[in-house]
Order: structure tokens, then C-alpha cells, then sequence
């Protein structure tokens, strides 16, 4: 599990999965998924199509039944209940509003089912409605929405229904850029507002680190780390989750010795350092991985790096693109290997082409995958 | 699979394989009961004996002899399938350039214009239909009447009452099967591959050719099908408009079971089932290949 | 958009034109005909009169056969939509081995031949009492439209994704109120058009009425049908002329209903 400050270990968590594996057929979409979600957390599931997080988000919310493994909602042991008797809700990919009924109808679908009188639902419904920004548009037809509004909507139908859990399905895919950073932002603050326990399915790592109190990151079915989104991208624990979220200079090496502090290892004829906090012994092959603004780049080949920086590769600049905020200059280093720099574009001038550079890092800016 | 791709039906689990049959049963008994049961009973019929003026249930199969050996009933068989083969091939010759020009109009309109112009006499029955030809190709009716007046015939041109007058009314009643399974192919073409072909170079006519009607194939093959199946059920057309000299099997079994030879009808019926169905097993196993290569490209 | 007027287009549009008359010829001739003042249907006309229309409403087998044909039609029509929509509804909703079996199984009423299924039904009849009913009517029918009925539906169904009836479930909807509140509104088009085509397969069914009715019991088509064998007069016009018109009205409304904005909202789901 990820490193976290909150002593809440012992409370219930507001949703759990056990060693929960999922079969379609010959397809084995879900292997040995165990989660603990906490009451009031926005918790995301990052990870590539076919990953398998969203069958994790069906079974949690009740249209998949887990082959394998025990989900519990709230404690209780919730493999085979039915969607209509979970306390959760879910927003769907495509939102699914109905469009023969209009917005109002849609919103209080829920309510009526369970039979309050007319006018708490007219009540609640108006307030669902402020709480998304949205007063005054009872009868408006689907139709009639832009994306952004329908979003709202679903988010409307979904929370007057006081879930414990609302889980949501890669929500904001069919949304252009800047309405898509809004609608972050909102749910976001929706979240702080209600205090329901989000689940957010999605593959764009900037949305999942944006929003999410916590990240678990899956491939293939399996949960490669769980951790904050810091936690996640300066401290991944496989290749997977280091090459999917960002960029990483990855490079092959042998650990040479351990020492307390650190660990020597060997990449061809470089010798460099790096963090303990890994089980490789000596003579293990491992993988160093190092992000991209992490790197400085020091010209010509032989000055001084700055204090600290003790690892040191000598590359020559392949190539030079310019990112508005920040350069970013593709290496070829001197054994043939590629990495990426990243510099803030301050305003000193940039490392041209064809420059003969040493690219320096430190010790614990390094991490040390054994995956 | 629906539009959007993503999701299954899910596996039936135990609470739901009991709602299943409830859903699917209702009309499978339906069926059952009805249809397969009757089928039944004409099958049995078919062995039994016919004395002249009534069944008896003893089993001799002389039915299904008289029917064989009979040279009349080789003729029948044969008046049939002229009767299919030339309809259909009418049909196909004129259903596919209809259902092309459809696939070329740009004004929605227009489009439901030209639904209506072919579609709509489906809305009519058979019966309707017929007449409406007897009134157009009898021997006082509006062609003789034009052909008359434009000095192109001495005297008044036999249309009805002949296997002419059965085709012209038959090839109107199955156009209309005849378009849908073409224009359904056609419109489902997806029109940059015939953008593709002219950036390669193509003229409007090679693209035709080589890209448009390949593709158009498998609908092309089950309107042939379909019509051609068509044909050969048809009772009303040749009925009304054969004059006696039609005689196909449709009508042959409705003459029997009149006349109360339900054995002789029912080996008719069971005839006519086979040879539609062999003719639709032996053409699917000639063209198997040229189908399942359009397919693959899909 | 109008970028292929080229001379191929052109020859193409006029020869649908062609056929499209050729297709309407039957139906506007029949109702020229119909105010034919001679008894042979002679062409052209000698005048107009409207004799066969009142000789339609006195022939005795054509307003019995009339009734019959609404009774008949419209039980089939509801037992088709019934039957279809459930087996519909199994077939799009739920994944099982035998699901393709079932579907073929399924469309075997249009599969065999209606003259031979007539004959069939007829044997079958007489033997459970059922012949020259209204009753036997309506199921043989209602066993013809069953398959346009589950074909229709079926199709509606997987275009519509379960999605719907999943947002409804997870509102705490059980299947049952699911199916009647979001999936049937859901469907309505699609509903509509079958429930069209089973009205229509009853309405001009001839081939299997033939065998299963009594003069007493006569639908319209078959009425028509005997006249026909016995007289040639234009009140055979009169009568289809009249059918046409319904027909007609038919395709107005068909084509009013596409049209229309409730219609296209359904229809323009992203």
C-alpha cells in the first residue's frame, strides 16, 4: 500500500476488495485486485484500456459478479447484491440520460422509485440543481444540453440520491480540453462539498494526479502501486507505473554494493548512485529511473556539476523542442542509450544542437525499480 | 455489441436463467405448438391413402409415387422454376440500378420519395396488386389501348392469362425485396474506400468495378435469394393472372386440398420445401468463398 | 451537394423514375378503374361514376370481411408484440449458448411458405376445431408477424445498449419496473414499427387465410379474393381503390411521424 500520514487504519473502510479476480470466457479482466477505499476519499483507478478498472468500477457498483475474491461495501459482504439495492451510483461513460424524460424527471427518476412525497423531491431536486449550477433547467429536454451541461445532469441524478459511494466511468472523455480542466475543478469541489466517497475510473494520469486523494494504478488486470499521486509518480514501484505516468530516462544496471545510505550501482562503464529503499542485493539487475526535469544538463562535457549532484553521463543533444513552459532536449549518450531533459524555459538561453553535454542528477532523485 | 462498443450482455446467473425461459418460452410454444405441430400433421398426411373423395389414415406413400412418376409434375416443377429464375433475374437486373440511384440522392426528400415510390405497394395486398395488373394488361386495358394508338400492333397484344402477364405482375410484387438487401449493402459501404480508389487513379467506372460492385456482392446475393424464394411460395400472382396456364406447385397444393387429396398436396408442399431449400443450400455452397471474402474485409 | 449531376446520376434518376412508376401503375390504374362506367374495365374511360363504390357497400362479404380484418388484424398485432418484445428482449439482453438457434428457430414462420403453411394449419385445424375461427386467424397470424415483430425489436434493443437500463438499476429501479418505465419508452419507434408490420402481414394476409376461413368467416382479402373468381366488374376496383386510400394514409402518417421532432430527438442520441 502507499505511504499516508492518517492513522485510519482501523476505521471501516467505504469500499474493500479482497483478492477479487474476474473472468469473461478465456479473458481474465480482474487478477487479484485488493483495495481498501476510505470513507470520504476521491480514489482514482489509472490505467490503459483493457487495464481492467473498469470492470473493477462494474463489480463495485453491481452489474459484474466477481469470479473470485469478496467485495465489501461499507463491511458488508456485497458480491451479488443488485445495483438497485447498493448504495452506490454510478456515472456512466456515455451518462445515460434518459432521453424521454426531461431534466427534472431524470434527476428525481431515483427519488420516486423510493416513493417521497412530491414536494421534498421538488425540493431536493432544486437544490441538486444549485449544486451544479444548473437552477431553473427542471424542463429542459436531453436534447437539449451541451456536453458539458449533460455532465452536470448525470452528476445531479447520481448525488441527490445520497450514495455513500459515487463511482464514475472516465466521465469527462468526450469533453474538449478546457471544458474537461473545468469539470475537474468542479468535481473536485463537489466532492469537498457532499463528502461522498468518489471512485474515478479514467487513463489520462493528469486528471487521475489532478483530482484524486489517492491512485491505483493497474495493468493487465493487476494493481501495480497504490499512493498518492506524488507518492506515484516520484516513487513508482514498477516500469509500468514510472513509464505511464510522465516521462522517465530508463536505464538498465547492476547493483554493484549496498551501502546504509545508498546504493552503488554499474551501467556499462558508468558507475552511479542511488537510493537504499529497495530488496536487490548484489549482483541483482535493476532498473534506475530517473524523470526528466530532474536531470541538469551541464556544457561544455567536463564543468563542474552542482553540489550534490553526483551522477554524471556525458550525451550529446540529438534534438531540441521548445514546450512553451519548459525545453525539452532529447540526448544520445555516450554508450548510445537515449534520455529526455526537461529545463524551465527561463529565459537563458538553450543548449543547442549537436552540444556535447553531461547530464547530472542526485542520488535520491533516482529511483531503483526491481520490476 | 450496441453501437457504442464497450458493453456485454452479461452471463445469465442463476437468478436470471430462471427469467430467460419466461421470456423466450411464450414463443417458443407458441411456435411449437402451432407451427411445428401442423407441420407434423401434413407430413403424416403425406403417407396416408386418398380413395377419390376422402382420406384414410393407412399409410401406402402412394402419393408421394404419383407424384414422381407422373410427367405432369415434371412439368409443374419445371414451369416453377422457369417462373423463379426469370423473375429473379429481372428483378436483379432492375433492383440494382434502383437501389445505386437511391444510394446517389443527396436531398432527404427525395430519399422518402423514393422509399414511398418502392415500398409503399408493400402496404397493399397482393390481391390489390394483381387486379391492378389485370386492368393495365388485359385485352381492353391501358397498354393494349397505347399500343393501339401509337399504330405499333394490329390487334390487341395477349398480356394476361400467360406466363408474360404472371411475370410483369410477380416482378412488381418482389422489387421491393429485391432493393432492401442491396441498398442496406450499399449504404453501408463506407464511402472512403471509393475515395481511396480515385486518389489510386480510378475512373468513376473502374471504382465501379473493382471496389463498389464487389462489395455489393453479398446483398446482390441475398436479394437473389430472397427473391428467388419469393417466387417460388408465390400463390396469388399466378393464381389471378396465370388463366390456368401457370401452373405452379403453390397452386397445385391449394387445388388438393380442396379437392380434400391432402396427401397429394401435402407431398406438393413438402416437394416445394425441398427444392427451395436445396436450391439456397447447393448456391450457398457454390459462392461460400466469393461471401466469405467480402466479409473478412469488412 | 449537388456535385454528381453527372450524365450517369441522371440516366440512374431517370430510370428510378421509371420503376417507380411502374410500382405506383398497378395502384393509380386500379383507382381510375374504379369509376369505370363499363363492367369490362376498358380503357379508356368512357366517363366517371361512382356505381361500383355503392355496389362495394352492398356486397354483404366485403363489410363482414372488413370487420374481420380489423378483429383479426388487430389480435394478431397485439399477440405478435407481446410475444415478440419478451422473446426480444431475451434474445438482445442476455448471452447463452443456444441464442442463435433460438433467433433462427425464431423467424421459422416466415421460412416455410405461406401456401404450405396454410395447408398445414388447415389439417391442424380441423383436428382441434379451430377452422373458419376468428380465433385460428389470429394465431396463425399473429405466428407471421412474430418474426418482423423479433427482428425489429431485437435490433432496436442492441442499437439502444443496455446502458439505460443500467443507469435505471443503479437508481434503484428493479428489473421489472426497469423494463416498463425506461426500456419500453426507450423503444417506442422501433415498437411502433412492428407493431405496423405485424398489423399490415395480418391485414393483407391471403395465402394462409385461404385455408383456415369459412365464407362466414371471410377476411377482406379473401372476400376480394372470391369475388374476383366469380365476377370481373370494377366493384373488385372500388374495393382496392379504398385500400389504397388507407394505405396511403398509412405512409402520410409513416412519413409525418419520421418527421417529426419527437422522432428525430430519439433518433439523435450522440
Amino acid at each position: 500500500m502507499g505511504t499516508t500520514g492518517r492513522a485510519e487504519a482501523s476505521a471501516t473502510p467505504a469500499v474493500e476488495l479482497q483478492q477479487v479476480h474476474k473472468r469473461f470466457g478465456q479473458v481474465h479482466a480482474v487478477r487479484g485486485v485488493s483495495l481498501r477505499i476510505r470513507e470520504n476519499e476521491f480514489f482514482s483507478l489509472l490505467g490503459p484500456s483493457g487495464c481492467g478498472k473498469t470492470t473493477v468500477l462494474r463489480m463495485i457498483s453491481g452489474f459484474e459478479v466477481p469470479t473470485e475474491g469478496s467485495l465489501y461495501l461499507q463491511g458488508r459482504l456485497a458480491n451479488t447484491i443488485p445495483p438497485y439495492r447498493r448504495d452506490t451510483n454510478l456515472i456512466f461513460q456515455h451518462l445515460a440520460l434518459f432521453p424521454h424524460l426531461d431534466v427534472y424527471d431524470n434527476i428525481a427518476f431515483g427519488l420516486r422509485l423510493r416513493r417521497l412525497p412530491r414536494d421534498e423531491i421538488a425540493r431536493k431536486v432544486r437544490a441538486s440543481l444549485d449544486l451544479v449550477d444548473l437552477a431553473g433547467y427542471e424542463s429542459r429536454r436531453i436534447h437539449q444540453l451541451s456536453g458539458g451541461q449533460k455532465q452536470r445532469i448525470a452528476i445531479a441524478r447520481a448525488l441527490i440520491n445520497q450514495p455513500a459511494v459515487l463511482l464514475l466511468d472516465e466521465p469527462l472523455g468526450a469533453l474538449d480540453l478546457r471544458l474537461r480542466m473545468q469539470m475537474q475543478v468542479e468535481l473536485k469541489e463537489i466532492q469537498h462539498r457532499v463528502g461522498t466517497t468518489f471512485i474515478y475510473v479514467t487513463h489520462d494520469q493528469t486528471e487521475a494526479m489532478t483530482m484524486s486523494d489517492r491512485i491505483a494504478v493497474m495493468n493487465h488486470g493487476v494493481v501495480e502501486q497504490i499512493g498518492t499521486g506524488r507518492d506515484v509518480y516520484e516513487r513508482p514501484r514498477t516500469r509500468f507505473v514510472a513509464t505511464f505516468l510522465g516521462d522517465s530516462n530508463l536505464i538498465d544496471a547492476r547493483v554493484e554494493r549496498r551501502e546504509p545510505e545508498q546504493t552503488v550501482l554499474r551501467a556499462g562503464d558508468q558507475r552511479l548512485v542511488a537510493p537504499a529503499d529497495h530488496a536487490a542485493g548484489p549482483g541483482a539487475a535493476v532498473t534506475l529511473c530517473v524523470r526528466p526535469e530532474r536531470l541538469r544538463l551541464v556544457t561544455p562535457i567536463d564543468a563542474p556539476a552542482p553540489a550534490g549532484y553526483e551522477n554524471r553521463v556525458p550525451a550529446r543533444v540529438h534534438d531540441v523542442i521548445f514546450k512553451g513552459a519548459f525545453i525539452e532536449y532529447r540526448l544520445t549518450t555516450g554508450s548510445g542509450a537515449s534520455m529526455i531533459a526537461q529545463a524551465h524555459a527561463n529565459g537563458s538561453p538553450a543548449i543547442a544542437r549537436e552540444g556535447a553535454v553531461a547530464a547530472t542528477w542526485r542520488r535520491d532523485d533516482g529511483v531503483v525499480l526491481t520490476e | 455489441m450496441n453501437a457504442r462498443g464497450g458493453l456485454r450482455p452479461p452471463r445469465a446467473p442463476r437468478a436470471q436463467a430462471l427469467v430467460l425461459p419466461g421470456l423466450l418460452g411464450p414463443a417458443v410454444v407458441f411456435i411449437v405448438g402451432v407451427l411445428l405441430t401442423a407441420l407434423g400433421i401434413l407430413l403424416v398426411n403425406s403417407a396416408y391413402h386418398f380413395t377419390g373423395t376422402q382420406v384414410q389414415p393407412r399409410v401406402t406413400f402412394e402419393a408421394y409415387r404419383h407424384f414422381f412418376t407422373d410427367p405432369f409434375y415434371a412439368s409443374v416443377l419445371w414451369q416453377e422454376v422457369r417462373l423463379a429464375v426469370v423473375t429473379t433475374g429481372i428483378c436483379l437486373l432492375v433492383g440494382y440500378p434502383v437501389a445505386y440511384a437511391i444510394t446517389k440522392i443527396r436531398r432527404p426528400n427525395w430519399v422518402i420519395a423514393a422509399y414511398i415510390l418502392i415500398f409503399s405497394p408493400l402496404l397493399t395486398s397482393s390481391i390489390v396488386r394483381a387486379y391492378g395488373w389485370l386492368v393495365i394488361l388485359a385485352r381492353g386495358g391501358l397498354v393494349n389501348w397505347a399500343l393501339a394508338e401509337a399504330h405499333l400492333v394490329g390487334s390487341p397484344v395477349r398480356l394476361v392469362f400467360n406466363f408474360t402477364g404472371v411475370t410483369i405482375a410477380l416482378v412488381h410484387v418482389l422489387l421491393p425485396f429485391t432493393v432492401f438487401p442491396i441498398l442496406s449493402v450499399l449504404l453501408r459501404t463506407d464511402p472512403t474506400l471509393r475515395e481511396a480508389a480515385a486518389d489510386l487513379g480510378a475512373t468513376r467506372l473502374q471504382t465501379f468495378l473493382r471496389v463498389t460492385w464487389p462489395l455489393s456482392f453479398p446483398g446482390l446475393y441475398a436479394a437473389a435469394q430472397l427473391t428467388f424464394v419469393l417466387a417460388m411460395n408465390a400463390y396469388v400472382t399466378p393464381q389471378l393472372l396465370g388463366g390456368g396456364r401457370v401452373q405452379v406447385l403453390p397452386l397445385l397444393i391449394f387445388e388438393n386440398i380442396s379437392d380434400l387429396n391432402w396427401p397429394l398436396a401435402a407431398v406438393e408442399a413438402i416437394a416445394l420445401i425441398a427444392l427451395v431449400w436445396t436450391t439456397m443450400f447447393v448456391s450457398n455452397l457454390l459462392f461460400r468463398r466469393r461471401l466469405a471474402a467480402i466479409g473478412d474485409r469488412e | 451537394m449537388s456535385g454528381s449531376r453527372d450524365p450517369i446520376t441522371i440516366a440512374l434518376w431517370a430510370f428510378l423514375g421509371l420503376v417507380g412508376l411502374y410500382m405506383l401503375a398497378p395502384l393509380i390504374f386500379v383507382t381510375i378503374d374504379s369509376f369505370n362506367p363499363s363492367t369490362y374495365g376498358t380503357f379508356p374511360l368512357a366517363g366517371v361514376t361512382l356505381h361500383w363504390y355503392q355496389n362495394v357497400l352492398q356486397v354483404p362479404e366485403f363489410r363482414s370481411g372488413l370487420v374481420n380484418s380489423l378483429i383479426v388484424a388487430s389480435g394478431a398485432t397485439v399477440v405478435a408484440v407481446a410475444l415478440g418484445t419478451l422473446a426480444a428482449y431475451g434474445l438482445a439482453r442476455y448471452r447463452f449458448r443456444q441464442r442463435e438457434l433460438v433467433r433462427s428457430f425464431l423467424l421459422l414462420p416466415i421460412i416455410v411458405p405461406a401456401i404450405v403453411f396454410g395447408a398445414a394449419l388447415f389439417l391442424l385445424y380441423i383436428r382441434v376445431g379451430l377452422y373458419g375461427t376468428r380465433t385460428g386467424l389470429v394465431l396463425g397470424h399473429a405466428l407471421l408477424g412474430l418474426p418482423f415483430v423479433m427482428s425489429i425489436t431485437t435490433a432496436s434493443l442492441q442499437t439502444l445498449g443496455r446502458e439505460y437500463e443500467e443507469a435505471a438499476m443503479d437508481l434503484g429501479a428493479n428489473p421489472l419496473v426497469t423494463f416498463f418505465k425506461v426500456t419500453i419508452p426507450s423503444i417506442r419507434p422501433g415498437l411502433v414499427v412492428s407493431a405496423l408490420f405485424a398489423f399490415v402481414t395480418s391485414w393483407d394476409q391471403v395465402e394462409v387465410s385461404l385455408f383456415i376461413t369459412r365464407p362466414r368467416n371471410n377476411t377482406l382479402p379473401i372476400a376480394m379474393f372470391n369475388y374476383e373468381q366469380n365476377y370481373q366488374d370494377p366493384t373488385l376496383a372500388a374495393i382496392s381503390a379504398i385500400l389504397i386510400g388507407f394505405a396511403v394514409v398509412l405512409v402520410l402518417v409513416a412519413v409525418s411521424i419520421l418527421k417529426s421532432q419527437e422522432y428525430r430527438k430519439l433518433v439523435e442520441r450522440e
